[in-house]
């Protein structure tokens, strides 16, 4: 096992070795000139330009600044904003604890949904249970997240006059007001993953009960339900984990749109404002921030399916 | 110093007859129209003014909104303590007032800061758009010897956040680094002083170049002229910290949602402010601000358009609200080059305008054909009473003649037209485009839209006169009349906003002639002269203004938004709820 | 994206029939699977609106000539909207942007999906290695986000043009190629080895021929399942962009997704202005995917039973 760990650790910083040259060439050929984009005004003089190129080190040779750059990152140092001039970590710092906790509640939200109904299916497979289910499974695959969010916005407060409470409190300040603010935007967010979820617990749990060991269980007696959730669910739970391991990646995508709509902090919301005021050294910092969770979940996600399966370490 | 008083009688018999928002009947439970948006949407580039101007003026009080009409307010008593939270479209990334220009920024920094002087109109008793002036940080309105000299006494007790006193020297700081530093976006407001003095650390005395009509009314302004003092300024905290003098204490940022305030204990004009706390919120999301406020977790809204307005009534009956009179668009367009150096194109484009068209459809009909000089200014005329009126009716034969008399028989014309995205201003804007750009097909313009990144590209190109054909950008006007100078003049260069190139002689005099006029009366001649001239030439086409409702819970007492500035004065305001 | 992990499952190979027996076959799997059948029948007419759009259209899209905000009725089946507009017209019209940019980004993903997927899974080796490298690269962005950072930087003038046009397709194909690589790979593993193409090598064919001859018809199957789920997952993706203002749609030129944008601050007001284009972009997702789950059940013998 040791030495396919390595190779795969050695692989994940390969790719983000070369994310990070990619992001970092991408933002170097922006149209537009920055010390436009820094002063926030189109009358710039050259002197001045002089300055802001310098301290942004950007009148070094782009290899220079790459391997500053990715010095600095190493040691938790993004640089500044090009727009606040604030630290660019120090900004993604605040809106992380947000974004993993809408991730969560996202997927705890889908997990809960997804499981029951991919097993039923499973089990009454092939009957009008089985048909209802993934009719409604594949429907919520086809709504989009920033339709259904704004619903869950407007039609609360048309009918009821219900709206979650304005603003972001942390959940250790107030885990209820926290709890309210974000339930609706991890509905929003987790119903088309519930869908993926329950679609792949059906096809696997369908795999695991054909399986001889399932029919060993009945054999000896066990009652369906038992042989479902002692024996089934377990090993069907594993291409489950693999694919949220490759969604998450749309969720954290799903949080730019929700983010926005929801008024929420998070690095979603910023992404898309960096993106949009044109804050290169922002957008960089989010990236390659997302880019590293992502790469990292891979890995994560090989070296389990590597653990389970011998099979692949060896190949 | 024109007495204010015979100023204001004046005015008032004047839009008796003359202001249409006056006439009308507002809203059930408040107050009366006000006019002039200050920086709603374009405001915070718009606004200011006065960009070369080598010209003269007294400071007569110079005619703005109006007053009169019965305000709510009857004698209450205050209720110290308390919060209140309020929505803003965002919560601006940049707080230092000497180095951005944005309106999102300029609203905020009054909570914090404090000027000179400052605006009336704030609470139930002045009316929205009343150009009034009261004293902020001096102590009664300047002393002025002659019409070149003011004299400002600072308040003894007034100190910044950080327990410093006020003093003169930081007033020319202030004044200075709007002036003079590389980073400053407010370069050109202060232009108008020639020499700034400190007899003593309470007195503080401008001498003007010339006599120049809008000294106070600038000073008084939210956009360059508030006060930070030079220890913060040059800190490493000025961008996102507020330090001032003013109410409130900036106490934290959530980046992005909202601001957080707290009571200035030791604020110089006693008893105020009344809030404990104010919390500000950052909702980008027009729907969103509309179930906030329905829902009950904001005690003060932004400003709604027609149809969410009438929503939150539906939803919210027993709120206050304010209807201000919105802002309007207009297009501008390259005057220097062919097809649009003609002026019969450019009435046919004003003649081919379905105005009520597009009123009806972003602001359910409500608002007011628009010209030049037309919002909140007492004085001025509808553009039906305009000598020019014809302009604004749509006419599509008469459109079609006069561009078969410009560009010959069955011409059209293909051109562009540039204008912001949706992340500035909103959808109304965008739907202000398309409807526009539609009802040009028919007199043969035939024109590519080009819509813009607001911050990478429209702020960038368009909005600096960079770009071909149309530009279509909201229109704010400003709380002083001289603005005109920085959206027609050529002199000596290319005003900030003359973004129609117009390069006109007999323009440019009328410009330097009202800046020096200081009486109002002859002023206004001179200002009614510049009207015509424009709506003739049609060098900014102009759509119709809209509406604009800010709501309130009921318990909020001695509250009332201004059109230019809706915070200033939020300090005075309490709630009942205990 | 939902199939991600149901991926390397064996492929059958497609026997080639006479046209009769092909339309025949045809029937009986359409008997089989009704719904997928209707779905498919949907897609078509989909497609077939996107196509005679302008001819199907009962008005111009920026004809701005209706009363304001009316509810559907016979005169206008989907209501109209706040600037004057026949919604029933723009929602016609608007399929060409949707569908347009759905099907242009799965070619562009299914191009190169299939080339990695083929070439990794056939070669091996190390070009296995770099390839699924390079697919973790890929894999390394959020989707949405790589959108947004993608059109920001290469795509910043925006709206209707070819060029928008080409960089938002390209865009989607790439965060939709992995996946397509992923399953093509596993299809082509498991054919690699079969003896018709050792036969083939040892007849002293190239690589390239054998791949282009022998292997890729034996991945057509999943290559078109995979893609025809991933239209639904496109045109989903377009209508965020065009929600965020990133799309190319224009008045002119509507997309579903832009509709919604166009008309949000009205949607309290007129349901059907945020109902109608939300209803169409389900109904094409909704389409595609349930004619891809179809499908695939047909071509996977394990599933079928």
């Amino acid at each position: 096992m040791a030495p396919y760990v390595v190779k795969r650790v050695l692989f994940s910083l390969l790719v983000l070795g070369v994310i990070s040259i990619i992001v970092f060439s991408a933002v170097r050929i922006i149209p537009g000139d920055v010390c436009h984009i820094v002063l926030q005004t189109p009358d710039v003089t050259e002197a001045q330009c002089k300055v802001i190129n310098s301290e942004l080190g950007i009148d070094q040779p782009v290899v220079t600044q790459y391997f500053k750059y990715i010095g600095g990152v190493l040691k938790g140092d993004f640089g500044k904003s090009l727009i606040t001039k604030r630290d660019v970590f120090a900004e993604m710092k605040d809106r992380i604890p947000l974004t993993i906790e809408l991730t969560l509640l996202s997927t705890i939200f889908a997990l809960l949904l997804a499981i029951p109904i991919g097993v039923i299916s499973a089990i009454k497979q092939d009957t009008a249970w089985d048909y209802v289910l993934r009719f409604i499974t594949i429907g919520w695959l086809s709504i989009p997240a920033f339709w259904l969010g704004t619903m869950l916005i407007v039609f609360p407060s048309t009918w009821w006059n219900y709206g979650p409470p304005v603003g972001y409190v942390n959940i250790w300040q107030d885990p209820f007001k926290n709890l309210e603010q974000l339930y609706l935007p991890a509905i929003s967010l987790g119903l088309a993953l519930s869908a993926s979820l329950a679609r792949i617990t059906r096809s696997s749990m369908l795999e695991v009960l054909r399986q001889d060991y399932i029919r060993t269980a009945r054999a000896k007696g066990l009652s369906g339900n038992v042989v479902v959730i002692r024996h089934a669910l377990r090993n069907a739970m594993i291409p489950v984990i693999t694919l949220f391991g490759l969604q998450v990646g749309v969720l954290f995508g799903g949080t730019v749109v929700l983010e926005s709509i929801f008024s929420l902090p998070g690095l979603g919301g910023l992404t898309l404002s960096a993106v949009r005021s044109k804050d290169y050294s922002q957008v960089q910092g989010l990236v390659l921030l997302f880019a590293t969770v992502l790469v990292f979940l891979n890995l994560l996600v090989d070296l389990s399916y590597a653990w389970i399966d011998p099979r692949i370490r060896y190949s | 110093m024109r007495p204010k008083g015979v100023l204001r009688g004046k005015n008032n018999s004047m839009e008796e007859n003359a202001n249409y928002w006056l006439r009308r009947k507002v809203s059930r439970r408040t107050t009366i129209r006000g006019a002039a948006v200050a920086s709603v949407g374009a405001g915070a580039f718009a606004l200011v003014g006065c960009g070369d101007d080598d010209s003269t003026a007294t400071p007569t009080a110079k005619p703005g909104g109006t007053t009169s009409a019965s305000p709510t307010a009857v004698a209450k008593v205050p209720k110290p303590g308390g919060s209140l939270s309020v929505t803003l479209p965002a919560i601006a990334p940049l707080l230092d007032p000497y180095t951005v220009t944005s309106f999102q920024t300029a609203y905020v920094n009054g909570m914090s800061y404090s000027k000179l002087v400052r605006f009336k109109a704030g609470t139930p008793d002045v009316a929205p758009a009343d150009n009034a002036m009261e004293p902020d940080l001096a102590e009664k309105l300047p002393e002025q010897p002659d019409p070149l000299t003011y004299t400002f006494k600072i308040k003894a007790n007034a100190k910044f956040h950080n327990g410093r006193a006020v003093t003169s020297e930081d007033i020319r700081y202030a004044y200075d680094r709007y002036l003079n530093y590389e980073k400053s976006v407010h370069k050109t407001g202060l232009t108008f002083i020639d020499k700034m003095e400190m007899p003593d650390a309470q007195t503080f005395k401008i001498t003007t170049k010339l006599p120049y009509a809008d000294t106070l009314a600038y000073l008084g302004g939210n956009l360059g002229a508030w006060i930070s003092p030079k220890e913060h300024a040059e800190g490493p905290d000025a961008t996102t910290k507020m330090v001032g003098s003013g109410a409130f204490l900036h106490t934290e940022t959530q980046a992005g949602v909202s601001l957080s305030f707290k009571k200035n204990p030791d604020y110089f004009d006693k008893p105020y402010p009344y809030f404990d706390d104010v919390k500000m919120f950052g909702v980008t999301d027009p729907a969103k601000r509309v179930a906030d406020f329905s829902s009950k977790q904001v005690d003060l809204t932004w400003l709604m358009l027609p149809d969410p307005r009438d929503q939150t009534k539906k939803q919210r009956p027993d709120a206050k609200f304010e209807e201000t009179q919105g802002i309007g668009g207009y297009i501008y367009l390259r005057t220097d080059k062919p097809p649009f150096n003609d002026k019969r194109v450019r009435q046919a484009i004003s003649m081919a305008l379905d105005r009520k068209a597009i009123s009806d459809a972003i602001s359910k009909g409500e608002g007011q054909p628009d010209q030049l000089y037309y919002i909140g200014y007492p004085f001025a005329r509808q553009t039906k009473d305009l000598p020019q009126g014809k302009y604004w009716e749509k006419n599509i034969a008469e459109a079609k003649k006069l561009m078969s008399a410009a560009i010959g028989e069955g011409k059209t014309i293909d051109t562009t037209w540039s204008h912001a995205d949706i992340t500035a201003y909103g959808q109304e804007y965008l739907d202000q485009a398309t409807l526009g750009q539609n009802q040009l097909k028919q007199i043969g313009i035939n024109i590519t839209d080009n819509t813009q990144a607001y911050a990478t590209s429209y702020l960038t190109t368009t909005y600096q006169g960079n770009y071909e054909g149309m530009g279509h950008s909201p229109r704010a006007v400003s709380y002083f009349l001289d603005f005109v100078t920085e959206r027609f003049t050529m002199k000596p260069k290319r005003g900030r906003i003359n973004l129609s190139y117009v390069n006109d002689s007999k323009l440019e005099d009328l410009m330097d002639k009202q800046r020096s006029q200081l009486k109002l009366e002859e002023r206004l001649v001179t200002i009614k002269a510049i009207e015509e001239l424009v709506a003739e030439e049609q060098y900014e086409i102009y759509f119709n203004t809209d509406t604009r409702t800010y709501f309130w819970n009921p318990d909020l007492q001695n509250f009332r938004p201004t059109v230019w500035f809706p915070y200033t004065h939020l300090m005075k305001a309490w709630r009942d709820k205990a | 994206m939902s199939s991600v992990a149901e991926t390397v499952q064996p492929v059958p190979i497609i026997e080639l029939r006479e046209r009769t027996g092909r339309l025949k076959s045809l029937w009986r799997v359409a008997r089989k699977k009704p719904i997928g059948a209707g779905a498919g029948i949907v897609c078509i007419l989909l497609i077939l609106i996107a196509v005679f759009a302008s001819q199907l259209a009962p008005h111009p899209v920026d004809a701005q000539a209706f009363p304001r905000l009316r509810a559907p009725s016979l005169t206008y089946p989907m209501g109209t909207d706040n600037l004057f507009r026949d919604m029933f017209s723009r929602i016609i019209v608007g399929s060409r942007i949707s569908l347009g940019v759905g099907f242009a980004a799965v070619f562009v993903g299914t191009v190169i999906g299939a080339v990695l997927g083929m070439v990794g899974g056939y070669l091996g080796g190390w070009a296995d290695l770099i390839i699924g490298r390079v697919l973790d690269v890929m894999l390394g962005f959020p989707p949405l986000v790589f959108l947004i950072f993608f059109l920001s930087i290469f795509n910043n003038q925006g709206g209707y043009s070819l060029k928008s046009f080409l960089l938002i397709s390209v865009a989607i194909g790439v965060i939709i190629a992995p996946t397509t690589a992923r399953i093509v790979r596993g299809a082509v593993l498991s054919i690699r080895n079969l003896q018709y193409i050792e036969a083939a090598q040892s007849i002293g064919n190239t690589t390239p021929r054998i791949m282009v001859r022998h292997v890729l018809p034996n991945v057509v199957a999943p290559i078109i399942v995979i893609a025809s789920i991933q239209i639904g997952n496109a045109i989903l993706a377009e209508a965020a962009l065009s929600f965020l203002g990133l799309g190319i749609a224009n008045a002119g030129h509507p997309s579903w997704g832009a509709l919604l944008q166009d008309t949000r601050a009205v949607w309290q007001q007129a349901w059907w202005t945020a109902f109608m284009p939300g209803l169409a972009i389900s109904l094409a997702v909704l389409s595609f995917n349930l004619f891809g789950d179809a499908l695939r059940d047909v071509l996977d013998p394990r599933l079928r039973q």
